[in-house]
Parts: structure tokens; sequence; C-alpha cells
């Protein structure tokens, strides 16, 4: 924690190798819960670049915030959703209120690890079968690992309603490896 | 996490998935990052260059002097009140701003691409709150100096209603109060102007051309610094008559002269524009031996014998 701290006054300062850090430390994270509303690389290449630049902008101001990944993944939210608005509009397909889908990374597990390949092909498959919200409340929680009253605040929702869709993703994984 | 875990096989495999997964990962973390610094390079870029051309643009203002000035009198209304307003044109993306200048005063804007303009009394000036596309595009009514940002990839384009000036990078002033008796001074640099019918002008410094209603008239040669001296608030009278010296009140203040005496006589001088017209008009009758009588919103010069 304290290279972050250095990290920020660096980049307060303008240090853009300080800056280059910053970004691969929340690089993954953002890319795919950007990707996972627009499944679009260069969408997401775009978004994700603009979600820095944001970053870029406050440098002076990044010591003051409380939780970096929340604020940054609240940003990536935004930007996203209003880059598939935007896009939607463009190219007149029908406007969308919010997420159509979110679409979860793959994921692989360590070799020693006590689950099997298959086994998480068919996690990966009851995972895809959830709503959008769910499968975008379990990404933050899982692969970003946000504690769930920040997974609230990043998508505005109540803390009752992330921990409603947690407990439907888990029920949806432990039933997947029951049939297994 | 926060969620609790039982201790069969099958549990303890879902925790396994859940915490130890790691992304496939496939993405080009060096593009991104390279387009995030170029982002951010080019907005400090065109920060900076924001900052050099006020620095810039107040030196030239005193030094160089390329003016330009369009006028279009027909077309300014009445308006008298300053006035920024964001309107919104169908089909562009470009957010417009619209500005007008009060009666007798003068406007500095510097546009988004770090470009200056000062507008007279009475100019309406359009513009985009961010230039976005292939031009750059402004509309002028009334009279503007430029002082465009060089931009090879971008041309800059000053509208009017009857005829067009594209320039890279240059400093000019047009004055289209009227469109009868239209001017562009150029005072640096190269602009190409295009007029409603056609006709197309490349101008260089100290080059004045005269448009009428959309006409090329001619091109004379002159010192640019006569057209752009209204910035600092006079004009230079070179023997001028007092009735096109009217004509640039009437401009300037919104009236109208009319010289029942005394308009072929030649003044010499600065002229200050800086006070009301009561103070530009008694310079004048003092100069000219002629006195001004209001009569129905018209103001006479008459003889003073």
């Amino acid at each position: 924690m304290e290279d972050l701290a250095r990290e920020l006054l660096l980049i307060a300062n303008g240090n853009e190798l300080a800056f280059n850090e910053f970004m691969n430390r929340y690089m993954e994270g953002i890319y795919y819960h950007v990707y996972g509303i627009l499944s679009n690389k260069e969408m997401t290449e775009e978004v994700v670049s603009d979600v820095f630049l944001e970053a870029w902008r406050n440098r002076k101001k990044l010591t003051e915030i409380e939780n970096l990944k929340t604020w940054l993944n609240t940003i990536a939210y935004r930007k996203a959703v209003s880059y598939l608005r935007k896009e939607k509009i463009s190219t007149n397909l029908v406007p969308i209120d919010s997420i159509v889908d979110f679409h979860f990374p793959e994921t692989t597990t360590p070799l020693d690890s006590i689950i099997s390949n298959e086994e998480v092909t068919a996690l990966h498959e009851a995972i895809d079968e959830l709503p959008p919200k769910c499968k975008h409340v379990f990404f933050l929680a899982k692969i970003e690992k946000l504690p769930y009253a920040q997974i609230a605040k990043v998508l505005d929702l109540s803390l009752a309603t992330v921990n409603y869709h947690i407990g439907a993703a888990m029920n949806a994984l432990r039933k997947k490896m029951s049939q297994g | 996490m926060q969620y609790n875990y039982g201790e069969s096989l099958k549990d303890l495999k879902i925790k396994s998935f859940v915490e130890d997964s790691i992304i496939k990962n496939n993405m080009d973390i060096s593009a991104i990052k390279q387009k995030t610094f170029q982002k951010i390079h080019e907005e400090e870029r065109r920060n900076k260059r924001h900052r050099m051309m006020t620095i810039v643009a107040v030196a030239a203002s005193i030094l160089l002097m390329v003016g330009v000035g369009i006028g279009i009198f027909a077309n300014i209304d009445r308006e008298s009140n300053r006035q920024f307003s964001a309107l919104s044109w169908t089909g562009e993306t470009e957010v417009m701003q619209s500005l007008k200048v009060p009666v007798g005063e003068r406007s500095t804007v510097i546009l988004s691409d770090g470009t200056k303009v000062v507008a007279n009394s009475r100019t309406e000036l359009i513009y985009p709150k961010n230039f976005k596309g292939d031009t750059r595009e402004v509309t002028v009514h009334g009279e503007a100096y430029f002082e465009v940002a060089h931009d090879t990839e971008h041309p800059f384009i000053v509208k009017t209603d009857k005829f067009n000036v594209k320039v890279l990078g240059t400093r000019f002033n047009i004055s289209n109060y009227d469109v009868s008796t239209s001017n562009v001074v150029l005072v640096q640099g190269a602009v190409e102007l295009k007029t409603q019918n056609a006709d197309v002008v490349r101008m260089r410094p100290t080059d004045k051309v005269d448009i009428s209603n959309g006409m090329f008239k001619s091109k004379t040669q002159v010192n640019p610094e006569d057209y752009i001296s209204w910035m600092d608030g006079f004009i230079n009278l070179h023997g001028e008559t007092i009735k096109q010296i009217a004509k640039r009140l009437e401009h300037h203040y919104g009236v109208e002269i009319i010289c029942d005496a005394g308009g072929n006589t030649p003044l010499y001088g600065k002229l200050s524009l800086q006070g009301s017209l009561d103070n530009v008009l008694t310079v004048i009758n003092t100069m000219a031996n002629v006195k001004t009588i209001k009569k129905d919103h018209v103001i006479h010069l008459v003889s003073n014998d």
C-alpha cells in the first residue's frame, strides 16, 4: 500500500512512469468490466483509455479518493453505458435503458486446483445463463473482488440487491455442480 | 469474502473457482496505455497552445496585426445585450455558442483550437464550443479580427452570408456589417476567399479585398493597421470623407447618420471610439465645422453657419 501512496504522489506531480504503473495495477479489472458491457475489443479500448484519461485529469485529487477501485469502476461503468447508448442511437437501433447483456470473461484455475477444467467450463455455462445484472454484480464481486458495499456504490444498487444477486449466482453454481 | 461456504467437496470446488480464477487474458494492455498517453499528450498540447496563443495574441495585436473585418450590417439585429447562448443544431454533434457584442464594446474570444477572435461593436459570432470534424467553421456578422491557430489538417473557415474565407493559420480582419461594402484585410499568412458567386481570390499580407453583394470588387494594398486599429479603440483617418466616416459610425453604434452638409470634408488623425456616440460627434463637429441635430432617431450633420 505504501507503494501506491508514493505512486499517487508522483502522479499528482505529473510523473508518467508512475501513471504507467497505476494503469498496470487497475487495467485488467477495468478492461473486463468495460468489455463485459460492450463485448467489443475496439470499443473497450476506446472507453478504457478514456477512463484513465479521466484519472489523469484528476491526478491531483487521487490521494483524496477513498477507494480507487470503486472510483475507477464507477467511471468505467458510466462511460461504457453512455458509449453504448450513443452507439445504439447512431446506428439507429432501439435505444436501450440499460445493459442488454453482460459478457463474463473466460477464466481458468491453477493446475493444482481441486476443480477440473470440465467443471470450470460447466460453471461458466451456469454463469452465462444468469440475468445480466446478476452476472455484472458477480463479476465485480469475484473478479474485481470489490466488497459488496462498494459494488452497491458502483452500480447504484441497494446492498440488499447486491446480496440477492450474489446469492442467486452462488445457487446457480451449486446447482450446476450437483448435476455434474 | 462475505459468502459462507460449506465443508463439502462441492463447496470447496466452487470456492476454488470463485477465488482462484484467473482471467484468460487476451487484452492488449500496451495498446490501451499507448492510446491513453496519446490522449493525455494531445490534451496537454492543446492546453499549452491555448496559453501560448493568448500571449502571442497580446503581443501581436501591437506589432504584427493582420486584420480581416467582415461586417454585414444589414443582418445585425438591434440586440444590444451580450449574449452567450448554446444552440444545439440538428444533425451536428458540435454544440454551438453565439456571442453578440453590445453597442460600443469589443469582445475577445479564444476558441477551442486556440484561435483568437476580437469582435467589434454589434458583431455576432457563432462558433462551436469544441471543433469537431475536418474543418473549423465559424460565422460572423459585423466585424472581427482573427488570429487563427495553425493546423493544416483542419482548415479554418470564416463564413458570412455572401462569402467565405478559408485559412490555415494567419491573422486577418473581416468587415461585413454591410453586404454591399464588405472587406477582408490580411495581416499575415495566406487566405483564400470565395464569394457567393464563386469568385476565388488568394490573398497575401497587406492585401485588402472588397466584396459587394457576394461579388469580388477589387484588391488593393493597404496598411493593415488602419483596419485593425478599432481593437485599440480608435480609427486612423487619412483623408477619409465625413460621409465615409459616418458609415463606420453607423455600423459601430447602430444608428443612422445623414450628412446634409460637409459630407465631402476630408479628415486626418485618430478618431477615438472609446466614448459614447455623442463624444465622437462632438469631435467631428469641431473638425468639420458642422453641428448635429437628432430627428426621429436619425442624426443629421448640418452646416454650422
